[in-house]
């Protein structure tokens, strides 16, 4: 698509990753080599199959912070804004050091501290339903969670 | 179920006791741990004792707690941690608040 030979102005979608640095069992959510390329070969796929693709994200949230992607200028940048917010993974703790301050005075990376948020603030008490009880209630038993939901 | 150990500092060379009472920060559970805050004459030093549940993270557990340690400098502290599997963001999350509680310890 050449957004020249269009007279309609575009716009960008945001993309927004939400994840973890880590998953259950200690699995490291950030990885050199997706899994995806193992699923092509075991089933035989002529591509590795991927929903959304890493250069289509826009922003990375993660615990130890905002990566404002989008605002990269170039490849090894974007490379070193996912490393500074991939925490005590491999790939975070490979992360250039000085590069990674750098994007933190430019505001490429956000961490909690520079937002002015105390990650000990971060509980229930800050939500308005603080369990899944609280919004059967409030629904008069409209709400009817599933089953692994239900946990009182 | 792995047992670890670490040493950080000395960060100062002062070796005096304030006879702090000790404070203990979160619970033992999947995914949690908890965090016990000691004052014990280690030359100026921090030290940890770690027991943990899941093997092979000696590591990481390394980097988190010297990031720590070197940010908090607490000299003559030796902090237990009893960890049932939380992830490194879970253990910042702990080792802050025993922190916070710690300063506040008379």
């Amino acid at each position: 698509m050449h957004p020249g030979k269009s007279a309609i102005p575009r716009g960008r979608k945001l993309v927004v990753q939400m994840v973890e640095t880590f998953k259950d069992k200690m699995q490291a959510t950030f990885v050199d080599k997706l899994d995806a390329w193992q699923l092509m070969e075991d089933f035989q796929l002529s591509i590795p199959p991927i929903m959304i693709y890493g250069d289509d994200v826009t922003h990375l949230v993660t615990e130890e912070g905002i990566a404002h992607l989008h605002r990269c200028s170039n490849l090894s940048e974007r490379e070193q804004a996912i490393r500074g917010v991939a925490g005590y993974t491999p790939v975070g703790l490979a992360r250039n050091k000085k590069v990674v301050e750098e994007l933190i005075r430019k505001k490429i990376i956000q961490r909690p501290i520079d937002l002015g948020i105390d990650p000990r603030m971060a509980t229930r008490n800050l939500l308005a339903a603080r369990s899944i009880k609280d919004l059967v209630f409030w629904s008069d038993g409209l709400y009817k969670p599933p089953k692994r939901f239900r946990n009182w | 179920m792995e047992t670890f150990e670490f040493k950080f500092g000395p960060w100062s060379k002062q070796s005096k006791l304030s006879n702090k009472k000790p404070i203990i920060v979160g619970v033992v559970g999947s995914g949690n741990l908890e965090v016990l805050v000691e004052e014990v004459d280690l030359n100026g030093g921090t030290k940890f004792y770690l027991e943990t549940s899941i093997d092979g993270f000696e590591k990481t557990w390394q980097a988190v707690l010297a990031d720590f340690a070197e940010q908090e400098r607490f000299a003559n502290t030796i902090i237990t941690i009893n960890d049932g599997g939380a992830t490194p963001a879970v253990v910042q999350l702990r080792l802050a608040q025993a922190a916070q509680q710690w300063k506040e310890t008379p």
